[in-house]
């Protein structure tokens, strides 16, 4: 009996009676002493605790006892766990809360680059601002050129023309692997589009300089294209417009974890020349057909296996009146292949392993005529092939430092054959390697250090180029960067420099010196760049071949978007200022290159009308004259004279629709809505009497077409039936 | 010693019951719960939620802990400015939410709560997650009516989704407030499982009925 009533009376003490209370109190600040308000503080297995007030203290009752665990979480900061002995009394604890990790708050490297992703979140571009940008048409490189750094008035050559450099100088890779020939097939004085769709990609970065040292053979910067992963579901699309057809279809299987689709795209610039009047005559109408295959399966290790396949058939002919009275007739036709296979996965969960590997191959078969009679009529192959492997290893310490390890080895070919002038062929092994290490020294310091490595069979030669950047982070979205680093470049008509000196000159080298200021807030930003480049040994063409070349460009950089200031507008400036001069090629002296403007701006504007469904933007570019070549000019007057400026107003409209179970977008796009006149240069007669004007093939170029999407399952029903 | 038998069978069935149903845990969740609908400071939710945080991680068989705290990352998601921090709300909202899920599958609640967190990040970044995340807050809500076609909070998310969404995005205002409306109307009748289920909304419900005049 008594024995009972004392374990009811021991179970009832246990359980409520006498507990013993202790108070545990306390602050909780940041590192800098400001209080963290709304933090919660708890005894783990117990329901006891509180919420830190607006001073960041706190404090609450426990009847618990002996040794407990005492947790402070907060929302973006690391949790705190302090171990506690709570026998009656009060305990004070002061814990100092440090900021846990967070994307939006890492200082990341930035100058020389722009990025466009939607996976990470510190871009300054969508990838959606590609398609959506009126003087880009669709075409990534066009909307490039509204970023500061690249020219606008460049519509007589194929490239991005950055910070003083030539076309040929900015490569463009796709998932590591360089492109050798990312334009369609193109006739002289008329710039073509990029090949590449930009609905490929999920991820764009275009650094304008100071790039990593994963890449080279680039001595102004190079264009990183990222293609998609796993689409979300099954999708068809087809779409008709002004100059052509095309439909694609993919297929996903979930539970494989594979998609496969495929695309044909026919493009006829015929009726649209039918109705528009073009200037020089084309002999044969822009005309291409193009396929692609893609295929993405996902492997173990979280990897991810891709296969882009793409063939394009082009055929351009066109007769254009020369300074000399005469006739000019030029028609190419033009096969492409490019193939690109890559995995990338995790080993043992410390190494990100990239492979790729990739075939390309371009043939041209050109006719051309020139009726003067001092230059024969020729008819002329040329092709160019790339085989190229590439594997980087990159080693993760910590949340984000990082190290890289990789190489590539790339074999090309270029071949020449002429009925005038016979043949000729080179062929170049080029192994390189590197390794880079992103290093976090705090989360508002980074400094990447690099290396690369390269040779080149043909050109007997080989360098080792190194590169710096550091970035700092100043407050919350405001951070400097600085890049340094040395370029390598072979020359871009190796070909042609055989055949006439019997001779292949060496690398050609740029060293960069930027310095960059960028601040970001949600919808605005702000950059501001300056650099400065050094040229040497570019290659020489006056009476010897030589790598004995100079020059510089220097310059300054405005970038600014926002998306906040009027509502529903989304616009953004680009301004550049930019003082280059090289000697290089056939130049007697240092001069400022064809290609290169002083001054160039852009305006981009977008705004979106929601009760019309319809969506309006609008560009406007502009640039101060380029040089061009005037042979009646002394040597001393050599690339003195100016074309006049360039201005470009281009509007595009989207109107968005819903068609049965498709949703349809109609676009109607104009550029150089006002008929101003380009100009881009100019040619000579011989005897400098006459010249004639190098000017876009019409004034304005109308675009109308419709593309429709449709998901095959049954989520797109969803939204519609909603 | 009948009499002490007696307390002793009382006690050890006390300590059965309490293994069962938990009055201290139904109690503090009954306190935690008082004044939910008329809090309206960031402060006032983010206590709430730290409160319903300290529960969960206690009684780590109950679904209802994770619930509320998501809820209040909702609720924060909606008076927050700082993207940042709306990332990590979103964050935060759509791992208690799968820890709900998990401990209580296929309840018409939890979807709700599921396709207003998917609406969050649409919020968050509409350009590029609208695509994923659009259908996915859609087929949530949709699997919600399907389990409990009385739920008031899945009809007053489906008016707010067809209210605030843009018409080419398959938005209805009109639409929209009869849904509002009828979720009004279903507020009235509807009755919780329990003291602690979740019978929240009434009141953002005519806030933004009060919006749609």
């Amino acid at each position: 009996m008594k024995y009972l009533l004392l374990l009811a009376l021991s179970c009832c003490i246990s359980n409520c009676l006498f507990a013993q209370t202790t108070i545990v109190k306390g602050q909780i600040t940041e590192k800098s002493k400001a209080p963290v308000v709304g933090a919660n503080i708890l005894l783990r297995d117990t329901y006891d605790g509180a919420t830190s007030d607006a001073t960041g203290k706190f404090q609450f009752k426990t009847d618990e006892t002996g040794p407990q665990v005492l947790q402070i979480t907060y929302l973006g900061f690391d949790t705190v766990i302090i171990k506690v002995d709570l026998k009656g009394d009060s305990v004070v604890v002061n814990p100092i809360l440090k900021e846990g990790f967070n994307e939006l708050k890492m200082v990341v490297i930035s100058a020389g680059s722009f990025e466009a992703s939607d996976e990470k979140k510190v871009t300054i571009l969508k990838p959606l601002d590609i398609v959506t940008t009126a003087s880009a048409g669709g075409d990534t490189y066009g909307a490039l050129r509204t970023l500061p750094g690249t020219q606008v008035s460049s519509g007589d050559q194929n490239g991005l023309f950055v910070r003083g450099g030539s076309g040929s100088e900015a490569p463009t890779m796709i998932d590591g692997l360089l492109v050798r020939n990312p334009f369609f097939a193109s006739t002289p004085d008329f710039a073509a589009r990029g090949r590449f769709n930009p609905f490929l990609f999920k991820g764009t970065v275009f650094s304008t300089g100071g790039y990593s040292a994963q890449y080279g053979q680039g001595m102004s910067s190079v264009l990183v294209l990222e293609t998609q992963d796993l689409p979300d579901r099954s999708t068809g699309s087809l779409s008709v417009s002004s100059v052509g057809l095309g439909y694609g279809q993919q297929k996903l299987w979930k539970s494989k974890g594979l998609a496969i689709g495929g695309n044909i795209n026919y493009t006829n610039l015929a009726p649209y020349f039918l109705l528009v009047k073009q200037v020089p005559n084309f002999t044969r109408k822009p005309e291409f057909i193009g396929n692609e295959l893609f295929m993405r399966k996902k492997t173990r290790g979280n990897g991810m296996l891709k296969f882009y396949g793409y063939y394009n058939h082009g055929i351009v002919g066109l007769s254009t009146n020369t300074a000399d009275g005469g006739n000019f007739g030029f028609k190419v036709k033009n096969d492409n292949l490019y193939t690109n296979l890559t995995w990338s996965g995790l080993l043992r969960d410390k190494w990100k392993i990239n492979l790729g590997t990739s075939y390309s191959k371009d043939w041209n078969k050109i006719e051309s005529s020139y009726n003067v009679g001092f230059l024969n009529a020729d008819s002329f192959r040329i092709s160019n092939s790339l085989t190229q492997i590439r594997g980087v290893a990159t080693r993760f310490f910590g949340r984000m430092t990082s190290v890289r390890i990789g190489g590539e080895y790339q074999y090309l070919t270029d071949e020449y054959k002429s009925q005038v002038f016979g043949k000729s062929s080179i062929r170049d092994h080029y192994p390189a390697a590197f390794v880079e290490t992103d290093l976090y020294i705090t989360t508002q310091l980074v400094a990447r250090l690099g290396v690369r490595a390269e040779h080149s069979s043909l050109l007997q030669q080989s360098n080792a180029a190194p590169r710096v950047s550091l970035a700092y982070k100043l407050g919350p979205g405001d951070q400097i960067s600085f890049a340094w680093g040395h370029f390598y470049q072979k020359g871009d008509s190796l070909l042609r420099w055989k055949s006439q000196f019997q001779q292949i000159p060496g690398f050609q080298r740029a060293e960069h010196f930027i310095l960059n200021y960028q601040y970001i807030l949600k919808d605005r930003i702000f950059r501001v760049e300056g650099f400065y480049k050094k040229y040497q040994d570019l290659i020489t063409t006056r009476q010897q071949l030589r790598n004995d070349g100079t020059g510089y460009a220097k310059g300054v950089e405005f970038f600014f978007r926002d998306k906040r200031t009027f509502s529903g507008v989304d616009y953004w400036i680009s301004y550049s200022w930019l003082d280059t001069k090289r000697r290089y090629e056939w130049y007697p002296s240092e001069a400022q290159p064809t290609f290169a403007a002083n001054h160039v701006a852009t305006l981009v504007l977008k705004k979106f009308f929601p009760k019309i469904k319809t969506g309006a933007g609008l560009t406007y570019n502009y640039a101060t004259g380029r040089p061009y070549y005037n042979p009646n000019r002394s040597e001393t007057g050599f690339l003195t004279d100016r074309t006049p400026a360039y201005h470009n107003l281009s509007v595009n409209f989207n109107y968005l629709a819903t068609i049965k179970k498709s949703f349809v977008v109609f676009v109607l796009g104009v550029q150089n809505v006002l008929g101003q006149t380009q100009v881009f240069g100019y040619r000579y007669s011989a005897d400098g009497a006459n010249r004639t004007t190098i000017t876009p093939a019409a004034k304005r170029f109308v675009f109308i077409g419709a593309f429709a999407s449709w998901g095959v399952d049954r989520r797109q029903e969803v939204i519609d039936n909603q | 010693m009948k009499n002490s038998l007696f307390i002793l069978v009382l006690m050890v069935s006390g300590f059965a019951a309490q293994a069962q149903t938990n009055p201290k845990y139904i109690q503090t969740m009954e306190k935690t719960l008082q004044g939910l609908d008329s809090i309206i400071t960031v402060e006032g939710w983010q206590t709430k939620s730290n409160a319903f945080e300290r529960i969960g991680q206690k009684e780590t068989k109950e679904w209802l802990p994770q619930y509320y705290v998501a809820l209040c990352q909702v609720r924060i998601f909606n008076l927050e400015k700082d993207a940042a921090k709306q990332e990590a709300l979103c964050t935060k909202a759509d791992q208690f939410l799968a820890r709900a899920d998990s401990l209580n599958p296929n309840n018409s609640e939890i979807y709700v709560l599921r396709s207003m967190a998917a609406s969050m990040h649409i919020r968050l970044n509409p350009m590029v997650n609208g695509q994923k995340y659009g259908p996915m807050a859609s087929m949530l809500l949709e699997k919600s009516m399907q389990l409990d076609p009385s739920n008031p909070r899945a009809e007053m998310q489906k008016g707010m989704t067809l209210y605030f969404t843009p018409a080419q995005w398959g938005g209805d205002p009109v639409k929209g407030k009869e849904s509002l409306l009828k979720a009004n109307a279903m507020f009235a009748t509807f009755k919780p499982a329990s003291s602690i289920h979740p019978n929240w909304g009434l009141a953002m419900n005519e806030a933004i009925l009060g919006m749609a005049k």
